[in-house]
């Protein structure tokens, strides 16, 4: 049994959609090397969703992005969808995250050349998904509908965010990372997107977040504290250290 | 992918500037190279059609010394040789009195000259004139007013009146500058007694063989169709020059094309990073950006084709120009455009726009997503790098070996082009450790514009780092050929003074060929004034080492101290000059034939070959081929007659009477018939030096061409950048800076860079002269001259460099009065 079995208590018959352990990552700068992750574990079920708090640069979108393969760690291992990630060279890893993983940024990242409706369609298109019913249930279900030919810099910042929340999970992706979807939204539409996102965990997909809102927080399932490079359990004590 | 497909073009359509700014980038590129491959094509494609038209069928020609031959070779070469296949011709410049232009008057006699050359015309069946004119249609309708009463010719102070008698047919307007008559009347007009200039003729192997073993004494069979009569022609300084300018528009124009685009690719790599991260392959991103590529290179290639076309029509007729007022009468042709030249400009256009895709592709491959992503760090641009300073020692070594193990020209202009380009690459990495430091030196006066503008130069190199190279390129190369130039002119300015001794001088008034007669040459010495005369003929003679020109000089000492000695032993040389059998040579002559003092050359003399002594080396700009100079001591000795054909006359120094009375005196005693034409010592050298401005005018304007084509390169980069900067130039505007703060940031951006890149030029320019000077023109004519580093060329290219970027920084900045900051502020 290993750490986070032990952390999620039961045996879940639900595959493992996200498993990572023994991460290390450690970046170069002027000053010498600089330990980010230290030996990191984390293992995430589909339908299951996981916040991820922790101080201010301590490696919580490093590790999203290790997740969601844009990049590398230096040591560890990461198994998605059961796939041990170290044997996929490229395109193969494009393809994995093309198909498997959704991904919201704190500042959306929208293309701007495209209208919303096109920007969440494009998924789908990547993927060879015909059906364009998705998009348009989940655009009307965000109120976005009436925008949908509008291009993102005319939407307002939770529009966007919501947009983007669609973009990553119009194609059902199992996998849905967030770095700090609700960061810059007021509650209404912090509350929107965290729906969202609940329900894609609901329809079996598992979800890591990256916050600082106890809202969104107290949304998941779990929730973890990232310090010194590791993963560990939320407690209230932990909570005042963040803070 | 359709939607990967419209978010590409609708990146486009929202940045019609960006998309103008590119595709006009590649087309000047292209333009560029496409309008001086092709003015330089057809100036020298009419430079052969002119001749292969006035040749006919002529494979060789018969001539003889620069007064021609005398016509009983005609004779000879029918009668005895039996070649049936030749035709006699005379030929000589004259001018059409009725408005004063020179033209050139062929003397063809019809039988024979049908066998030769294709002038249709019914030779005037029905003419009864002895004075028949043949000339071409455009000819006749432009005198069609004055046809009846025929047509007024000078030469020589002679005027005579032909009759136009026939057209002259032929599609090409060569003929436009020739009139045709026949022979024996152009003997008459021309006073040329029994002479005729040449004999063209058709012969094959044996015949050739044949003529050779028995040609007479002081007559030459020159082959028609040899590379070297071509260019023997045309000066081959000129063409050297055109060459240089063809090869840096092809630097430049790549330089243009691979920044355009790269520029191009590195403003989206944002939107490219976030297309990766939502799951398109890096195979078919690549894909898509060579076809977006090939599509901007296909279309800026066929814009720039267009432009290059329309372009060189204006070369075109200035390198026209030049080759006819100093060389030769050239046909002129509408714009004929090869193939060859397009698909060059296709090949250049296009590969440059997918080279440029390949590279940031590739780099990109190494890099992670999130780097990517990222907006906001400072892109490092490998021209950025201190390995870019020893890419430049690395470049220089190898030019430096090839000049010292190469000797032929290419190699040196290989050479030349790995200089510059090795010497301009670290501009950018100078730039950012210059801004680096005015960033550090401004912390004492906290100026945050100061800040902002240094800071944008290191954050924009990777965008505007080319193009800063191709502006110091074309400002280090335009400086190095300024200088050249300078230094050129400057030298032969130096060397006329020293070398024009006489007060007066004299020769023929029309043609070269014709002698001074010697009754004319004992009276000058008779004129008033005049101390001492000095008499020369230049003619070819055969020598153990090819043709060479041999100037025969009849000179005193005065005329003798006119020869700068280079090499070889000034003492007693007037005297082994004049009693011994020492000739001097040109320097050009001695880098040709690899001669040296002591060495000994053979001349055909009349009575056979004899033996010469090289005495001394001298400088000499007169000639590219060279020349040897005899004193008429040594060459009378084995010479019946010397037929002179210039004079130049000592006069007494503070007589109190000018240079201009005794010009008066000459004109009124001697030269009633006009036949002879004398000038001051003054005079001809502005004659020969205003020659010389004419033969370096076109590249005067290629320069001006290359630095404008480099200057819209900063200008658009500097602008593209600009447009970029949009987001932070709304927070800056956001937080607090003015209009003008911006304004004052972005001149102190543009301004830098035009500072660094003209100072940065001016050693380039310095060392790239160096080469022209010693190399090139040391192995394309084998003149050596000083270097002058005037102060004036220095300044203006240094002016050039700032100027530019200072207008490129105004016109990057008017975007600014109408900048919606909430607008730019939202969109990242
Ligand atoms: N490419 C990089 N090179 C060097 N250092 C990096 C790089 N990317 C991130 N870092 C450093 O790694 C540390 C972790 O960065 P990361 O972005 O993961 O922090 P974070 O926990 O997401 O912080 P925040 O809550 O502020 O978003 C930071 O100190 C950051 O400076
Ligand atoms: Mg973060």
């Amino acid at each position: 049994m290993n750490k986070s079995e032990i952390i999620s208590g039961t045996a879940n018959p639900t595959p493992v959609a996200v498993s990572v352990s023994k991460l290390e990552k450690c970046y170069q700068d002027a000053a010498g090397g600089r330990q980010i992750l230290d030996g990191l574990s984390l293992e995430v079920k589909g339908g299951q969703m996981v916040a991820i708090t922790g101080p201010s640069g301590s490696g919580k979108s490093t590790l999203l992005n290790i997740i969601a393969l844009i990049e590398t760690a230096d040591a560890g291992f990461v198994q998605l969808d059961g796939q041990q990630v170290a044997d996929m060279g490229e395109p193969q890893t494009t393809l994995f995250r093309r198909r498997r993983i959704g991904f919201i940024y704190q500042f959306f990242n929208l293309i701007p050349t495209l209208t919303v409706y096109e920007n969440i369609v494009l998924p789908l298109q990547l993927n060879g998904i015909a059906d364009r019913g998705r998009a348009d249930s989940l655009l009307k279900s965000t109120g976005l509908f009436e925008r949908k030919n509008s291009y993102p810099d005319l939407l307002s910042g939770g529009e966007q965010q919501r947009v983007s929340v669609v973009r990553a999970i119009v194609h059902q992706p199992p996998i849905v990372l967030a770095d700090e979807p609700t960061g810059n939204l007021d509650d209404e539409s912090g509350g929107a997107v965290l729906d969202l996102l609940r329900t894609a965990r609901d329809q079996g997909a598992a979800i890591i977040m990256v916050t600082h809102s106890e809202t969104a927080a107290s949304v998941a399932d779990r929730r973890y504290v990232l310090s010194k490079g590791k993963l560990n359990v939320f407690s209230s004590a932990q909570m005042s250290l963040v803070r | 992918m359709i939607l990967v497909l419209i978010s590409f073009l609708r990146e486009w359509y929202r940045h019609p500037v960006q998309l103008g700014l590119s595709i006009l980038g590649i087309a000047i590129g292209v333009a560029t190279i496409v309008a001086i491959d092709l003015s330089n094509h057809n100036a020298s494609d009419s430079f052969k059609k002119s001749n292969s038209l006035l040749n006919g069928l002529a494979t060789h020609r018969i001539t003889g010394g620069v007064g021609g031959i005398n016509q009983s070779v005609f004779t000879w070469l029918k009668v005895e040789m039996r070649i049936y296949d030749a035709t006699p011709v005379i030929e000589a410049r004259v001018v059409i009195v009725d408005d004063g232009q020179s033209v050139k008057l062929l003397g063809v006699d019809p039988l024979s000259d049908r066998r030769i050359r294709s002038l249709d015309s019914n030779w005037g069946m029905n003419s009864v004139s002895a004075f028949p004119l043949f000339v071409s249609p455009s000819t006749q309708q432009r005198y069609a007013n004055i046809v009846d009463s025929g047509l007024n010719l000078s030469f020589g102070g002679s005027n005579k009146t032909f009759t136009i008698s026939g057209i002259l047919q032929s599609d090409s307007d060569v003929l436009d500058n020739v009139l045709v008559t026949d022979i024996a009347a152009a003997q008459v007009f021309l006073n040329l007694k029994e002479n005729i200039s040449y004999v063209d003729l058709r012969v094959n192997q044996e015949e050739l063989e044949r003529i050779q073993s028995s040609l007479p004494l002081g007559v030459y069979l020159t082959d028609l169709n040899s590379k070297n009569h071509v260019e023997g022609e045309m000066s081959r300084a000129f063409q050297t020059n055109l060459e240089a300018m063809g090869l840096l528009a092809l630097v430049v124009g790549i330089f243009l094309v691979f920044n355009t685009v790269s520029f191009q690719m590195l403003r989206r790599k944002g939107l490219f990073a976030l297309l990766r991260v939502l799951g398109l392959t890096h195979t078919h991103l690549f894909a898509l950006l060579m076809a977006e590529a090939f599509l901007l290179g296909l279309v800026g290639t066929i814009l720039g084709s267009v432009l290059g076309v329309l372009l060189s029509q204006v070369l075109y007729g200035l390198v026209t120009n030049t080759i006819n007022t100093l060389y030769f009468d050239l046909a002129r042709q509408a714009i004929e455009v090869p193939a060859f030249t397009l698909l060059k400009a296709m090949l250049l256009g296009i590969g440059a726009s997918l080279l440029a895709v390949v590279y940031p592709a590739w780099t990109s491959r190494r890099q992670t997503l999130t780097t990517q992503l990222s907006h906001h760090s400072i892109p490092q641009s490998p021209l950025v790098s201190i390995r870019s300073i020893w890419f430049a020692i690395v470049c220089v070594l190898m030019a430096i070996g090839i000049i010292l193990l190469g000797s032929s020209l290419q190699s040196a202009f290989l050479a030349l082009f790995l200089l510059i380009v090795g010497m301009c690459f670290p501009l950018p990495f100078i730039l950012s450790k210059i801004a680096a430091f005015i960033e550090t030196a401004n912390a004492f006066v906290s100026r945050p514009w100061v800040l902002m503008g240094v800071r944008s130069i290191r954050e924009n190199l990777s965008r505007t780092g080319l193009a800063a190279i191709a502006l110091s390129v074309a400002v280090a190369t335009t400086l190095g050929v300024s200088l050249m130039i300078d230094s050129f002119r400057y030298s032969v300015d130096h060397w006329l003074n020293n070398y024009l001794r006489a007060d007066i001088y004299i020769s023929s008034s029309q043609s070269d060929s014709a002698t001074i007669s010697p009754m004319v040459l004992e009276k000058l010495s008779g004129l008033d004034n005049v101390v001492s005369v000095s008499r020369g003929s230049r003619s070819a003679v055969q020598s153990n080492l090819g043709k060479v020109d041999l100037f025969v000089l009849d000179t005193e000492l005065p005329g003798f101290k006119g020869f700068q000695i280079k090499q070889g032993d000034n003492k007693g040389l007037w005297n082994k000059f004049r009693n011994g059998n020492a000739a001097l040579i040109s320097e050009a002559l001695s880098s040709r034939m690899s001669l040296s003092p002591g060495d000994a050359i053979r001349l055909n003399t009349d009575s056979g070959f004899v033996s010469f002594t090289v005495a001394a080396i001298y400088f000499d700009y007169s000639s590219e081929h060279g020349v040897i100079t005899l004193h008429a001591n040594s060459w009378r000795r084995y010479n019946s007659a010397i037929g002179y054909r210039s004079a130049a006359l000592y006069l007494k120094p503070n007589a109190g009477i000018s240079v201009g009375e005794t010009l008066d005196q000459f004109e009124r005693d001697l030269n009633q018939n006009g036949i002879l034409f004398a000038r001051s010592n003054r005079a001809l050298k502005q004659s020969v030096l205003k020659v010389f401005d004419q033969t370096f005018e076109i590249t005067g304007i290629l320069r001006l061409l290359t630095i404008l084509i480099a200057i819209s390169a900063i200008v658009s980069a500097l602008l593209c950048v600009q447009l970029e900067r949009r987001h932070q130039i709304s927070i800056l505007r956001a937080i607090g800076f003015t209009r003008l703060d911006l304004v004052r940031s972005t001149q102190i951006h543009t301004g830098v860079i035009g500072l660094v890149i003209g100072v940065f030029s001016l050693p380039i320019g310095i060392a790239l002269c160096t080469v022209l000077i010693n190399v090139i023109n040391q192995r394309s004519f084998g003149w050596s001259m000083q270097t002058i580093l005037s102060p004036s060329v220095l300044g203006q290219s240094l002016s050039i460099a700032i100027v530019s970027a200072l207008v490129a920084g105004v016109l990057a900045t008017l975007h600014l009065r109408k900048f919606d900051i909430a607008h730019n502020l939202k969109r990242d």
